[in-house]
């Protein structure tokens, strides 16, 4: 009886050691995640060299800037030696303004 | 002997109090552990399993009845103590009848369960069939039909009115001395609809407006009322073009320069003059040479297309030919013969794309006034309906992407008419009307219809010789949205009459806007300037061209027979999709 009171006295200690350690586990995980928002700002990123090696962006065409092939459905315009259709232009214009746009 | 593990001497000190609950317990662990069988030991007490009678539905315990102990043997002084468990074996059955009733239920709901799954990965398949054949149609509805649109529209205002030649197709006006004329007017709305079924055919509908103008006699309906005429003046649509191209003809005749060719048969752009217009750029803001006398569009079969050489398949030879018509798209065909024409460019140094550098182009069309045979061969004073006509253009241009300059050379043979000469406005005579005398005097109207005499005596006599010269060009303002543009042109109706009234130079001159892809605007001034002096023609040179006299003419000289020039201002819109 007093080796199972013993036995029990140490399972309840064991058991009490085991909740606080995981207490401290949760409180510890839950500071931890609430930490990243108090994180010291990251460091801004480089600006970018003048220098540096960018690869130049072609504008598109400009319709103003090209030859009429012909007028009909649809319109071909003839721009740096290569022919266009209405929609191909209108689509390379609106994907460098959506570009700048974004810089 | 031992009892569930307990020692004799605890034994002994227990049994007084709790030998009851023991053998409850013993019982319940008994019954709950039913389902083995129990092995029973006979009463004489030999050696053997401690219970029994569980198959048969009862329990058998030995119990000593002086101590009331229960026992799970045989022994001394022991007697058997047999306890009914109630029919265990035919609750176990009843148990496994439950079981394997849900055991069947079980299987019938899987196997129910495995033909919904095959029926919904049946109609999983169907539905994958039926999507992709609906995709399938649209991309290629998409890849196959092309719709689009072509509106001209402009406003024009005459600080100076005049008989003359149209600037524009729909474009018409009063007549001198009705200067500040103004109007809105839509000169072109065509519907583009092209069907590419296959890669080797290509088929084009385009309906396009026109002005309706017609007999201007009202109707009778019933015997006491009556109805106005409503078709002059209202927009309707006619087809403009509707033809059948075979875009592969050549493409397996193993010769690389010509595979591109193609076949064109039906009501079509005749060879010189939608080109012109595409070589120019502002057939929105004016006509070009020969669309001022000739329709642009001719039911007939052409064969056209580049051809080109070398390793970068530049253009050097760019050609329309074929037969046509004598009738245009908009009247009906009377003649039992046809009109050929063609067109040649030559591009020296090749070209990248259709107009690029350096172009020489001669065109040359060939044939009869509309009329039917059997009035053809009449005796008229005037045969200019009846007559051969012949049309040559000879043009050098030079094309770039920002700038494009052209010389045109024009020369014709009966290919002028007065109704050429007066489609924008002209005198009310020539189109067989008697012009307002409130506003025309008599003595006014009778030398208007002499000079329409003289029109018909120089312009129709089936001998005409038309000549022309003709400079265009634009230039796009770099960094801008803008271009200059511009056309001067000389023509000679007639190159056989001396000082003819009615030669005649055109000027236009304006400025271009670049709005998007689709969208243009222009700002321009038109003149018909008829450069001759003005003189009084005597009525024996107009007879030497057939000239008669009208009714009520008595004079020896035609009055004042150099007309006034026309001046306007025009804002030209076109949206071309």
């Amino acid at each position: 009886m007093n080796r199972i009171r013993s036995n029990l006295l140490k399972l309840s200690g064991f058991l009490k050691a085991g909740a606080m350690a995981g207490a401290i586990a949760l409180a510890t995980a839950g500071c931890a995640t609430m930490a990243t928002t108090a994180d010291p700002p990251s460091a801004p990123a480089a600006a970018v060299s003048q220098t540096a090696s960018v690869k130049p962006v072609t504008p598109p065409p400009d319709v103003t800037d090209c030859a009429i092939v012909t007028l009909s459905t649809p319109t071909l315009y003839a721009c740096g030696g290569k022919v266009y259709t209405v929609f191909q232009l209108q689509h390379l214009r609106e994907q460098a303004s959506a570009a700048k746009a974004g810089e | 002997m031992a009892f569930f593990g307990l020692n004799n001497r605890t034994r002994g000190k227990r049994l007084a109090g709790g030998t009851l609950w023991l053998a409850l317990a013993a019982l319940a662990a008994t019954l709950f552990y039913a389902t083995s069988p129990l092995f029973a030991q006979a009463t004489s007490g030999s050696a053997g399993p401690a219970l029994s009678g569980a198959a048969s539905g009862s329990l058998t315990l030995w119990t000593d009845p002086k101590t009331g102990q229960v026992f799970t043997r045989p022994g001394r002084g022991r007697v058997p103590l047999i306890i009914n468990t109630g029919g265990g074996a035919s609750a176990q059955h009843a148990v496994e009848e439950q079981l394997e009733e849900q055991r069947a239920r079980t299987a019938k709901l899987a196997r129910q369960l495995d033909q919904e799954q095959k029926q919904t990965a049946a109609v999983t398949k169907q539905v994958k069939d039926v999507t992709p054949a609906w995709q399938d149609y649209l991309a290629n509805y998409k890849n196959k039909v092309s719709i689009g649109t072509q509106v001209w529209f402009g406003y024009s205002l005459f600080s100076h009115t005049g008989w003359g030649p149209q600037y524009l197709t729909q474009q018409t006006w009063p007549g001198p001395g009705n200067d500040g004329y103004n109007n809105f007017f839509l000169h072109r709305g065509y519907l583009n609809f092209f069907f590419f079924p296959t890669e080797d055919w290509t088929v084009r509908v385009t309906p396009n407006i026109y002005t309706m103008q017609g007999s201007t006699a009202n109707q009778a309906l019933g015997g006491n009322a009556g109805i106005p005429n409503t078709n002059v003046g209202n927009l309707g649509y006619r087809i403009k073009y509707a033809y059948l191209q075979y875009n592969t003809p050549f493409k397996n005749l193993g010769i690389d320069a010509i595979k591109t060719d193609k076949i064109v048969i039906g009501v079509q752009p005749q060879p010189i003059t939608a080109w012109e217009e595409d070589l120019y750029g502002y057939r929105f803001v004016n006509l070009t040479t020969w669309n001022m006398s000739e329709a642009s569009t001719y039911p007939g079969l052409s064969v056209q297309g580049p051809i080109t050489f070398g390793k970068d398949n530049l253009q050097y030879i760019d050609y329309n030919i074929g037969v046509f018509d004598n009738a245009s798209f908009h009247a009906f065909e009377g003649t039992n013969t046809k009109e050929v024409q063609g067109r040649v460019s030559v591009y020296p140094f090749g070209a990248r794309w259709r107009f690029q550098g350096l172009g020489i182009t001669s065109y040359y069309a060939f044939g009869y006034g509309n009329n039917t045979p059997d009035q053809a061969q009449l005796s008229t004073p005037f045969k200019g309906p009846n007559s051969e006509i012949e049309r040559l253009a000879e043009i050098v241009h030079y094309d770039a992407e920002n700038w494009g300059l052209a010389f045109e050379y024009d020369w014709g043979r009966n290919a002028w008419s007065p109704g050429n000469m007066f489609s924008g406005s002209g005198p009310a005579a020539v189109y067989g009307l008697t012009p307002n005398p409130a506003v025309v005097p008599k003595s006014v109207a009778i030398a208007q219809a002499a000079y329409v005499n003289l029109a018909d005596a120089l312009l129709n006599n089936g001998r005409s010789y038309q000549q022309g010269y003709n400079l265009f060009g634009h230039y796009h303002l770099p960094e801008t949205r803008y271009t200059l543009f511009g056309w001067i042109e000389q023509w000679n109706p007639n190159t056989q009459v001396k000082n003819d009234p009615f030669d005649f130079q055109r000027v236009v001159l304006g400025v271009a806007y670049q709005w998007n892809e689709y969208l243009r605007f222009a700002l321009d001034t038109q003149n018909t300037l008829f450069y001759h002096s003005q003189y009084n023609m005597p009525v024996s040179y107009a007879k030497k061209f057939n000239w008669s006299a009208p009714k009520g003419f008595t004079g020896s000289s035609i009055p004042d027979v150099v007309t006034r020039d026309t001046h306007m201002f025009m804002l030209n819109a076109e949206f071309v999709f």
